[in-house]
């Protein structure tokens, strides 16, 4: 092998990072050549000379810090845990009080005024419906709002009971009248 | 019989073992620990660093293949650790545009003080070694990263050109001429004050 050759790898001769075959030759080379013997020994004390650093030692709070960190790590998850079961019971609680509300809406009671809702509610119609036909409703209006007494709104079903019937009566005169023809 | 890393790693990936991991941490926390002081150059950041790299370490257990040494799991992640700090801190330099002699000189005033409270040493002993020290953190300071990396992990716990091939991604032949092309350099710089 030539001196050129060695010298390029005498770092890995130096770390033994090479097969035993190669460390012999190479072994067997520098032991003729005093030239390379040379180079060797100054990559060997420098490779030395760095091993003279020294080192630090982990600070006293080292552990702990690390504890620290992992625990803060792990936080989010526990969070996530934590904001998701509250958000469940938030969501619980206000079905309950919806249910609650369904459930115990106060009875109507006589003489008692009614919002276009609670009008609804008791003509067991949609809102939207009520409003399309709000003009035919006994009601009176403050500013924006209408409100219905339930006794006039009561009489107003009697009468549109009443005119059902007679509806019902003319039909079917009509249809007995048609039937005799 | 003392588990090896690698059955230590799998008992940590596999559930909650904080002893495993504990033992891991025991281990190999000051050769890590000095890796990164050597490859960064600053003791209270490699403090905090070598601390990330097991906090990595514990996270990404589930991730971890018992196919090739554990210290190679270990040390990649300290690489990826080191390298996101040192783009860090470059970015930073770039934008307050400061010396950057100041912090090596820092350490050393730091290092003298914790010496010279050392009752076993002679301060004149303890300057002269002080005055080595810091020639060998100047000139290892002076390598580039790439160089800098091959040379602290192929001088650090235990790690073969192989093992560091792994870590680097690169082919052992590349790791063997960083090292050679570090060797080199160091050489212009300490060889002056080593033939004493």
């Amino acid at each position: 092998m030539k001196c050129e050759q060695i010298k390029d790898r005498l770092t890995e001769f130096a770390d033994k990072e090479m097969s035993e075959y190669e460390y012999k030759a190479f072994q067997a080379h520098l032991d003729e050549c005093a030239d390379c013997r040379k180079e060797l020994e100054s990559i060997q004390s420098v490779l030395d000379t760095c091993k003279q650093w020294k080192g630090i030692k982990p600070s006293k709070d080292w552990d702990s810090e690390l504890q620290k960190k992992m625990m803060k790590a792990q936080r989010p998850l526990e969070m996530e845990v934590e904001l998701l079961r509250s958000a469940i019971i938030g969501l619980s609680q206000r079905m309950q009080k919806i249910e609650e509300r369904q459930t115990s809406l106060p009875p109507t009671l006589e003489g008692e005024i009614m919002t276009i809702e609670e009008l609804a509610r008791y003509l067991r119609l949609s809102v939207d419906k009520v409003f399309e036909m709000v003009d035919r409703i006994p009601r009176f209006q403050i500013g924006y709002e209408f409100r219905f007494v339930r006794e006039s709104v009561d009489r107003w079903v009697m009468s549109l009971q009443k005119e059902t019937e007679e509806l019902d009566s003319r039909w079917s005169n009509w249809n007995i009248e048609d039937y005799e023809k | 019989m003392t588990p090896s890393d690698e059955e230590l790693m799998m008992m940590v990936k596999q559930g909650n073992n904080s002893s495993a991991f504990d033992s891991l941490v025991k281990r190999h926390k000051v050769p890590l620990l000095n890796f990164v002081y050597r490859f960064i150059g600053d003791q209270n950041l490699a403090q905090d660093l070598s601390q990330d790299v097991f906090l990595r370490l514990w996270m990404s257990a589930e991730t971890y293949l018992p196919v090739a040494r554990f210290t190679t799991f270990l040390y990649t992640i300290a690489k990826n650790v080191c390298l996101n700090a040192l783009a860090k801190s470059k970015n930073r330099k770039q934008t307050q545009s400061l010396n950057d002699t100041v912090s090596p000189s820092d350490e050393v005033n730091r290092e003298l003080q914790d010496s010279i409270s050392d009752p076993h040493s002679s301060p004149e002993d303890e300057l002269i070694g002080m005055e080595t020290q810091q020639r060998i953190a100047n000139a290892i300071g002076k390598l580039s990263d790439e160089h800098r990396l091959v040379f602290v992990l192929t001088e650090c716990d235990g790690l073969s050109y192989q093992d560091v091939a792994i870590i680097v991604q690169c082919p052992v032949g590349t790791v063997a001429s960083r090292k050679n092309a570090a060797v080199k350099q160091l050489r212009r710089y300490l060889e002056p004050f080593i033939t004493q």
